[in-house]
């Protein structure tokens, strides 16, 4: 139920740490996925997150239309599995972009200290 | 580091193959990136994180293809497939039997963890094999008392010295002191200090080989010891306590703590001093046989055991005289018989019961076999729809072992998921079953290992009463194509009496439950013979206080709201812990009988409203000497004969008294124990029967305010002593709390059952309503009225409902009639009880099936007859 009121309004909502691994998504450029994202977010905020958060924001955000994922190769530490990576779509971007206008838009909007 | 491999495993099999692979991989890579600084303990928290975290339907796999992941065999893979689609198939009847087993395995798994639990019960000594309780067997009556005489072990020690061994200890409350504080201590006992080589008690401090040695030594329970001490190794330190029975006092220097003994213990003792005092302190009774005090347990080989019983007689002989053995006997109950085997055995105060166990373990079985049988009459319902399935893998190659096979596996599937839910439920239900029994079973008996046995076992049996008949008759189906297009011409008597079994159960369960209930208020309820009302008993235990005890008592009457007071040397409910030989003539001289003894005041049957037969109570200033009044009870003078008239002489113990009066026989303990000739007279204090209660009726609205003020004329005589009261009525009520619990239990359980048969009446209504629609709106059509139809439907079931009845009610007269021989004195069967209970199982049958039935005699017979 929650899942088809989300694709109705797709486009038109990011949450908070939907919003950070779409970022995440874009820095990286092609070489996002799990713990390549685990790894950018722990260095760049600091903050501890699991893997299968990670994968349960990138799957929505995939079903929202905002990453495109295509499966890359497998690798010895990777215990033979194949990883499938993340790229940021140009809807995604747009609504980053749109997320950011936004929050300009009300920085300005706030008296001065 | 990789991660744990079942956490992999789960993750194959369980995760959609477009996650499996990423999900898997990056918990790989994680592992493998923090393996330089974390434990494998986080890693493996890490891992479960990530197992939990990926559990979001999306995505999981279909049920089917987790199952298919999981087999390698087709075949076997095939008829998994085809059971779990069997099963859902027909969700209606699948909810109607999972719900049905699921309840009956719950319930199994209680009763069974209480069977195991009372079963277990002093089952923890090393030496439990070879320990015994002495049980003294006055043969004439049959009677069994677990008391016995002091000179009892040394008799045996001298016979067979080497081959037995003794641990005795016998109550006497004390009152301890540590510094200011005072703690009245009941479980006070006397001890050998072979109690604790012979019980496997293990020590928190001491030495169990090296306590009680000498006099002046006392071993204390851990919880005893905490709260006198605290924490502190009280070893060493000297215990000051005061012996009410024997008025003395003594430091005990504390020898060891032994551990709290566990719940599922019957050994009383939370103090025990060592024995050598109170044969300092008794010294008069240590050669009295008939001084009966001790709990005796016996340590005996069993090679050693028959020779030693073939000995009794002449111990016997030898201390009481030649008359005696025919009277006198003792007997070595075996300790694991302790528990549950000790009804018999006055005096024993163990909470077990053998006949409960029993019965539980009854309805246990019932209970499966009802859910069982609900299952058997669906799947044997749902034959003609499976016909066409069964037909065509017949054609299609299936031979008959494959076929039954699946339908085997197809139950077996159903049971082992409830009976996996099952246990689910029991853990949650687990504080309720605990306060509705009032036993404190760990939750761990559940999966004890020999459980699992039982399980399986129960598991496996289900299964295969439950599908064995319908796998038989379908697998038969002939590979043909009329096999596919006739139906089978089903022989539903056995259906038949499947339900009509159910309805025996259930009737039988209902007709328990109402006598139980029965029997358990009667007891409560029914009039003691005297009046219980507003009666407060006091018990006295100091033996200088005793001496001012009459002086207490015309204290207590000044009090507003006391209307009376007596004493007694016998508390209510009464133990009558003395017994004198009685003879009243030269026939019976030569064969004296017991008679109980009982010290009373003259105006003890004024106050508690019991009733003269003839003759009258005895003068106050008459005290018990030679010649002097007695009063007795019916019991008592039915003993003497119809010859009796009052004032006859009778001699107690060789004395010779006068009895003015009789009175009526009244309950002076539970219906349980059969009313026994009592002898009453007044004594002065300082004897061995001398008075030790205040009894006193109150009125008036204040009780507390009386309360009050009887506690305080208490403290003016005795400042240091604990002011102890009861409610004579409520200590009544008291005696029968284990029937009360049990009497929850089997109703609980009953409900159970019924609710299970109530499951199976609706799927059968609802099967029929499916199967006859078209027979039903035939009937219609041609010109059945609604009200035929409905006659129809209940003429069916009030076949079933009468040959349960039939076969349940005498059962259950029978069962009832074998439970209420435990009460010497019952109510008496009444024809309500059979009547009620058929009403109950008619009402309850046509509330369940009633509306389903009305609903198919209302259809619309196009609905079904269109498509013709």
């Amino acid at each position: 139920m929650f899942g088809k009121y989300e694709l109705n309004m797709k486009g038109t909502h990011l949450g908070e740490f939907e919003e950070l691994i779409l970022l995440m998504v874009g820095i990286l450029d092609g070489d996002a996925y799990g713990i390549s994202i685990l790894q950018e977010i722990e260095e760049q905020t600091g903050r501890t997150v699991t893997v299968s958060t990670i994968h349960t924001a990138l799957y929505r955000l995939e079903e929202k239309g905002f990453v495109s994922s295509y499966v890359g190769g497998a690798s010895k530490e990777r215990g033979g599995r194949s990883k499938r990576l993340y790229r940021i779509t140009s809807d995604g971007r747009a609504t980053l972009e749109n997320a950011r206008t936004l929050r300009d838009k009300l920085w300005n909007l706030m008296p001065k200290a | 580091m990789n991660p744990p491999k079942y956490i992999i495993w789960l993750l194959d099999h369980l995760l959609k193959e477009i996650y499996a692979d990423e999900i898997i991989g990056d918990l790989y890579e994680w592992c493998d990136l923090r393996s330089p600084n974390s434990t494998y303990k986080q890693m493996h928290f890490y891992a479960l994180k990530v197992l939990f975290g990926s559990f979001r339907l999306r995505k999981l796999k279909s049920t089917q293809n987790i199952l298919k992941g999981l087999t390698n065999s087709t075949m076997a893979n095939n008829q998994l497939r085809m059971s779990v689609k069997a099963l859902l198939n027909n969700k209606l009847f699948t909810a109607i039997n999972l719900i049905g087993l699921t309840i009956s395995f719950t319930a199994f798994i209680f009763i069974y963890s209480y069977i195991s639990y009372e079963k277990s019960y002093d089952q923890f000594h090393s030496k439990k094999e070879n320990i015994y309780r002495v049980i003294k067997n006055y043969k004439e009556s049959g009677e069994m008392v677990r008391s016995t005489p002091s000179p009892l072990a040394n008799a045996f020690l001298q016979q067979f010295d080497g081959s037995i061994q003794f641990a005795r200890f016998g109550q006497d409350p004390v009152v301890s002191s540590i510094g200011k504080n005072n703690y009245y201590e009941e479980n006070f006992y006397w001890g050998d200090s072979s109690i604790f080589t012979t019980f496997t008690i293990p020590f928190k401090y001491g030495d169990p080989e090296n306590v009680l040695k000498g006099p002046n030594s006392v071993v204390i329970s851990a919880s005893t010891a905490k709260k006198y001490f605290g924490d502190i190794n009280p070893v060493g330190q000297t215990l000051q306590i005061k012996v009410y029975d024997g008025n003395a006092d003594y430091g005990l220097k504390i020898d060891g703590v032994f551990e709290d003994l566990p719940a599922n213990s019957d050994l009383p003792f939370e103090l025990v001093g060592s024995i050598q005092n109170a044969f300092d302190l008794y010294k008069q009774f240590n050669n009295h046989w008939g001084f009966n005090w001790l709990h005796t347990y016996a340590v005996i080989q069993e090679s050693d055991l028959s020779r030693i019983q073939a000995g009794i007689p002449l111990i016997i002989e030898e201390a009481l005289g030649p008359d005696n053995i025919s009277k006198i006997s003792f007997y070595f109950q075996p300790l694991k018989e302790v528990h549950l085997y000790s009804n018999e055995i006055s005096g024993s105060r163990t909470t077990g019961n053998i006949d409960y166990v029993i019965t539980l373990s009854f309805i246990a079985i019932a209970i499966i076999i009802i859910a069982a049988f609900n299952y058997l009459n669906m799947m044997a319902s749902t034959v003609n729809k499976r016909r066409k399935y069964v037909a065509i893998n017949k054609i299609l190659g299936a031979g008959k072992r494959e076929l039954f096979s699946q339908f085997i596996l197809e139950s077996l599937l159903a049971v082992s998921i409830a009976f996996g839910v099952g246990i689910v439920l029991t853990f949650v239900l687990w504080p309720f079953y605990q306060s509705l029994i009032a036993k404190p079973i760990p939750i761990d008996t559940i999966y004890q290992l020999s459980s699992i046995g039982i399980y399986l076992l129960i598991i496996l049996s289900t299964c295969l009463i439950a599908s064995l008949q319908p796998a038989f008759i379908l697998s038969k189906i002939k590979g043909n194509t009329s096999a596919i297009r006739n139906n089978i011409r089903q022989k539903l008597k056995f259906q038949r009496i499947l339900v009509a079994t159910q309805f025996a159960i259930a009737v039988f369960l209902i007709c328990g439950t109402f006598t139980i209930y029965k029997q358990v208020q009667f007891a409560v309820s029914e009039s003691l013979g005297f009046d219980s009302d507003q009666l407060v008993s006091i018990k006295v235990e100091d033996r200088s206080l005793q001496s001012k005890i009459t002086d207490i008592k015309n204290e207590l009457l000044s009090i507003p709201g006391v209307q009376m007071a007596t004493l007694s040397g016998e508390s209510l409910p009464s133990e009558m812990n003395n017994t004198d030989l009685m003879y009243w003539n030269e026939d019976s001289k030569n064969h004296p009988v017991a008679i109980h003894e009982v010290s009373a005041d003259h105006n003890f049957f004024d106050l508690l409203d019991i009733r003269f037969l003839t003759g009258r109570s005895y003068l106050a200033n008459n005290l018990y000497q030679e010649n002097s009044e007695v009063v007795i009870n019916e019991a008592a003078k039915d003993l003497l004969g119809i010859n009796f008239e009052i004032n006859q002489e009778i001699f107690i113990g060789q004395v010779p008294h006068k009895v003015v009066g009789v009175v009526e026989n009244y309950h002076y303990n539970s219906f349980k124990s059969k009313i026994e000739p009592v002898v009453y007279f007044q004594t002065k204090a300082g004897s061995r029967l001398s008075y030790d209660n205040i009894i006193v009726r109150v009125a008036g609205s204040d009780i507390s305010q009386t309360l009050g003020g009887m506690e305080k004329v208490w403290k003016s005589f005795a400042p240091d002593e604990f002011f102890t009261f009861y409610f004579v009525d409520q200590t009544f009520d008291n005696l029968y709390t284990s029937d009360q619990k049990f009497l929850s239990q089997f109703s609980v359980f009953a409900g159970l059952g019924i609710l299970i048969t109530c499951l199976g009446l609706l799927g059968m209504i609802l099967f029929m309503a499916d199967q006859r629609a078209k027979e039903i709106s035939m009937r219609k059509v041609l010109g059945s009225t609604r009200y035929g139809i409905l006659q129809l439907i209940f003429k069916q079931f009030a076949l079933y409902i009468g040959f349960g009845l039939l076969i349940g009610l005498p059962s259950a007269i029978y069962f009832s009639k074998i439970w209420k021989e435990q009460f010497v004195y019952q109510i008496p069967f009444n024809i309500l009880d059979a009547i009620v209970p058929s009403i109950v199982v008619i009402l309850i049958s046509i509330l369940t099936i009633g509306r389903s039935a009305l609903k198919i005699s209302s259809t619309n017979p196009i609905k079904y007859l269109r498509n013709e």
